[in-house]
């Protein structure tokens, strides 16, 4: 502990039992000529991270008081019906061919789907590379025409388009309406 | 890994964003034809000394896609992992009030059978509860059965009729015309730009020209999917060396086509496996850039 500290030396804090010089505690006179702007300084920055921290402490505090003020959302619990021992299945699935068999089947598919991402990745890239190719050669033929091509459609959103079904649509199908029935 | 020494030879020359880089690591070999290099946004790639500097038509083309209206059929394996996948469902459910109300039901008639005839043996009484319950489900299921949905192999489908919408429900359909000439006589409506429109608008008129007003489409941006370039034979080359060809994908809305039968001498809707006997080679193979078509299958010219 070569490093001891003027503040830890004015209280004569002691280092080791060889360093006994220290012990001997300095009592006021020691540093009269040397109030320097040094010390005032080394202060001024203690009060300012003094009053950092006292607002970051004060800010933490008030955080603490609003989140419990907030509702807390926590996800709805199971219903303790279901968890009753009555409710469950019990089916042995002790069959080791069977279980293998799951094993193999799902590391199929993954595989399979991976390959599908992997390929729709690639996709998307040729349809990128290609619209920008395209959008090059533009601007070099035809300036005016590559800044109309490159303007936004107002009219694109809000766009709505139905996802396939898997039967199609009966053509001229008028719906029943709905019978509302109360138990 | 192949993989992650790709990635490091490309980052040695570019300097890939973070997105990128994801992309480089996922589609490993397929490196060099992805994506646009950095260096390449200001001067395009050209073949030839200048060959943007000669004239060229400048040309708009359009494609109609009618987007699948039914859900794919599943292949052998994707069918086989739908059973895992309900199996696994079933097997983790734990039993719900319909399951218990069923079995209450049963106890109730059974009980109730008891006490009206108590001379005839328990098996016999099991039996007939048994069966009032059944009648009871099975009403319940002729009820549903009593919907017919829709067919998903349509009319249309059994005659094959090319120029109808309502074939091959599963599949996205594209439109081809046809012009009176012998060689690469299919292809997608297109026709010149003309006067201050811009090449969309070149597009939709075009389309209104040569199929009629009736169809409509929704376009999905002011710019082109992707360029066709080709050049005339000499002796046409007086006007231009070539044409330009801009292609717009638009998605089929609604209404029927009535042919200009000026230009044209036919149309159809064609799946892209279809396409396939309809379109020269380097055209399918152009498209597939930008739509999803199946591989060709003797193609030997085709990169991966």
């Amino acid at each position: 502990m070569a490093a001891i500290t003027r503040a830890m030396s004015v209280f004569g804090l002691r280092s080791t039992a060889l360093s006994v010089r220290y012990v001997i505690p300095i009592r006021g006179d020691g540093k009269k000529k040397k109030k320097s702007k040094v010390k005032n300084k080394l202060t001024q920055q203690q009060q300012q991270k003094a009053k950092l921290n006292s607002k970051l402490a004060k800010a933490a505090q008030q955080e603490q008081e609003e989140a419990k003020k907030r509702k807390k959302f926590v996800d709805p619990p199971v219903d303790s019906k279901w968890l009753k021992e009555d409710r469950k299945r019990n089916i042995q699935n002790n069959n080791p061919e069977e279980e293998e068999r799951r094993i193999l089947l799902l590391k199929e598919w993954s595989r399979y789907k991976m390959n599908q991402h992997r390929s729709d990745l690639i996709k998307f890239q040729d349809i990128y590379k290609s619209r920008n190719q395209a959008l090059l050669q533009l601007k070099v033929l035809s300036p005016s025409l590559y800044a109309k091509a490159l303007q936004a459609d107002p009219q694109l959103f809000p766009y709505q388009c139905n996802g396939p079904t898997f039967t199609p649509p009966i053509a001229g199908y008028d719906q029943p309406e709905a019978e509302v029935t109360t138990k | 890994m192949a993989t992650s020494q790709c990635y490091s030879c490309i980052s040695r020359r570019l300097k890939p964003s973070p997105l990128r880089a994801a992309f480089m690591g996922i589609l490993g070999n397929r490196l060099s034809t992805t994506g646009l290099k950095s260096n390449q946004q200001l001067q395009p790639k050209v073949k030839g000394k200048s060959s943007l500097q000669q004239n060229w038509r400048l040309v708009s083309a359009i494609c109609v896609e009618r987007l699948p209206v039914i859900s794919s059929s599943t292949n052998s394996l994707e069918t086989r992992v739908q059973e895992l996948f309900n199996t696994i469902e079933e097997e983790k459910s734990v039993i719900s009030d319909y399951e218990i109300d069923l079995k209450n039901r049963k106890a109730a008639s059974l009980d109730r059978l008891k006490a009206l005839d108590s001379g005839m043996k328990s098996k016999e009484l099991q039996e007939l509860a048994r069966e009032e319950i059944e009648s009871e489900l099975q009403e319940l299921e002729e009820e549903a059965k009593s919907f017919q949905a829709a067919s998903r192999t349509t009319q249309a489908d059994e005659e094959d009729d090319r120029k109808s919408l309502d074939r091959k429900l599963a599949e996205s359909l594209y439109l081809l015309v046809k012009k009176s000439r012998h060689q690469h006589a299919w292809q997608m409506p297109q026709g010149q730009h003309e006067g201050e429109e811009s090449l969309r608008q070149t597009a939709e008129r075009e389309l209104k020209e040569e199929c009629g007003e009736q169809l409509t489409v929704k376009f999905l941006s002011n710019a082109p999917s992707a360029l066709y370039t080709y050049k005339f034979h000499k002796d046409y080359q007086s006007d231009h060396v070539g044409a330009k060809v801009f292609f717009y994908k638009t998605f089929y809305n609604e209404g029927q086509i009535v042919l200009n039968t000026e230009e044209l001498e036919d149309y159809a809707w064609v799946t892209g496996q279809e396409m396939q006997d309809y379109v020269t080679p380097e055209y399918y193979r152009f498209l597939s850039k930008f739509l999803y078509l199946p591989r060709r299958e003797n193609d030997t010219e085709l990169i991966d």
